[in-house]
């Protein structure tokens, strides 16, 4: 598990629990997402996101981390696309976003989860195109298309990060901020 | 439900948008290969070629026969573009000028082509296709 007990393993169960409720979350958002409308090749809401937001702000950096891969391996797992490109290019995306989220999270440099999870959300979508265009289309043409989707990106981002806040300030309101406070600082 | 975030995050949001309209601004200018010279077809057969002209140049008009009249294009430093097509539709014309690598101007009834060579760093629209 991806994070120490500290000797208290009543706390630890409690967290770990956590952990794989939020992962269940994820994951059913991750294929509830698919069945959605397309707004664009390539473009999502990305619901699953507010779900790695949460568990960064209440269970800490590792695991986000862990949610976010393994969220995208049971996804697709229920979407069919286990161990193909498609896998492989939201599993990266979701890793470099979880990244940017661990980053601004501990740069502590005032932004809130909104902003981070704007950060987020266009580091996702900028490392998709990276990794399509290198690995999969190779045409340079294919970052035409960037701009306005980054622009889908950064609403989305920004709306996201909005409704993880305000399910993370209710969370700790319900006493669930309380177990992993002080986790989140050993993590 | 608190949607304006803090200060930093209307920052960040600026910052963000400021990038992302620059990168859609400049976005031609760094995807688009330098053109090198300009080739005029007539069905298949190429009837002209001309090297891409020189900044501060003049406009070089260039009269090429095609099936059903004469396609009139203009070639300069800028661009070029079809000036008169004998055709009814006037897509060709109206299509503008052209000034990257790898376009094309089309007059299908006259089957006048014009393409513009040179290093083509991106494929056209569809890229996607190839």
């Amino acid at each position: 598990m991806p994070w120490r007990s500290d000797g208290n393993e009543l706390a630890a169960l409690k967290l770990r629990y956590r952990w794989l409720i939020l992962l269940l979350l994820a994951a059913g958002l991750t294929v509830f997402e698919s069945l959605l409308p397309s707004f664009g090749p390539w473009f999502k809401p990305g619901l699953a996101n507010i779900v790695t937001l949460i568990a960064l702000a209440l269970l800490g950096a590792r695991a986000a981390f862990t949610l976010a891969l393994a969220r995208v391996v049971i996804g697709s797992f229920f979407l069919g696309t286990l161990f193909t490109p498609t896998m492989v290019v939201s599993a990266t995306a979701a890793l470099v976003a979880a990244g940017t989220m661990v980053v601004l999270w501990r740069a502590n440099i005032g932004l809130s989860l909104v902003g981070i999870s704007l950060a987020a959300a266009i580091a996702h979508m900028v490392t998709q195109f990276m990794v399509v265009e290198w690995w999969i289309v190779q045409q340079p043409a294919l970052f035409y298309l960037l701009p306005p989707l980054l622009l889908l990106a950064a609403l989305t981002g920004w709306i996201n990060g909005t409704l993880a806040q305000y399910v993370t300030r209710r969370l700790e309101s319900c006493g669930y901020g309380n177990y992993s406070a002080p986790y989140r600082k050993s993590l | 439900m608190n949607w304006r975030g803090t200060g930093a995050d209307r920052w960040l949001l600026g910052l963000v948008l400021l990038l992302i309209v620059a990168g859609w601004w400049f976005s031609p200018q760094l995807l688009a290969g330098t053109p090198k010279s300009v080739e005029i077809f007539h069905g298949n057969r190429e009837v002209a070629s001309y090297p891409w002209p020189q900044k501060g140049s003049g406009v070089t008009t260039i009269r090429i026969p095609g099936d059903i009249g004469v396609s009139v294009i203009a070639l300069s430093a800028q661009g070029v573009r079809v000036v008169d097509a004998p055709c009814r539709g006037k897509y060709c014309v109206r299509s503008g000028m052209h000034r990257r690598a790898g376009e094309m101007i089309v007059c299908l009834p006259n089957r006048v082509t014009v393409r513009i060579t040179g290093v083509r760093r991106v494929g056209g629209i569809d890229a996607l296709a190839q």
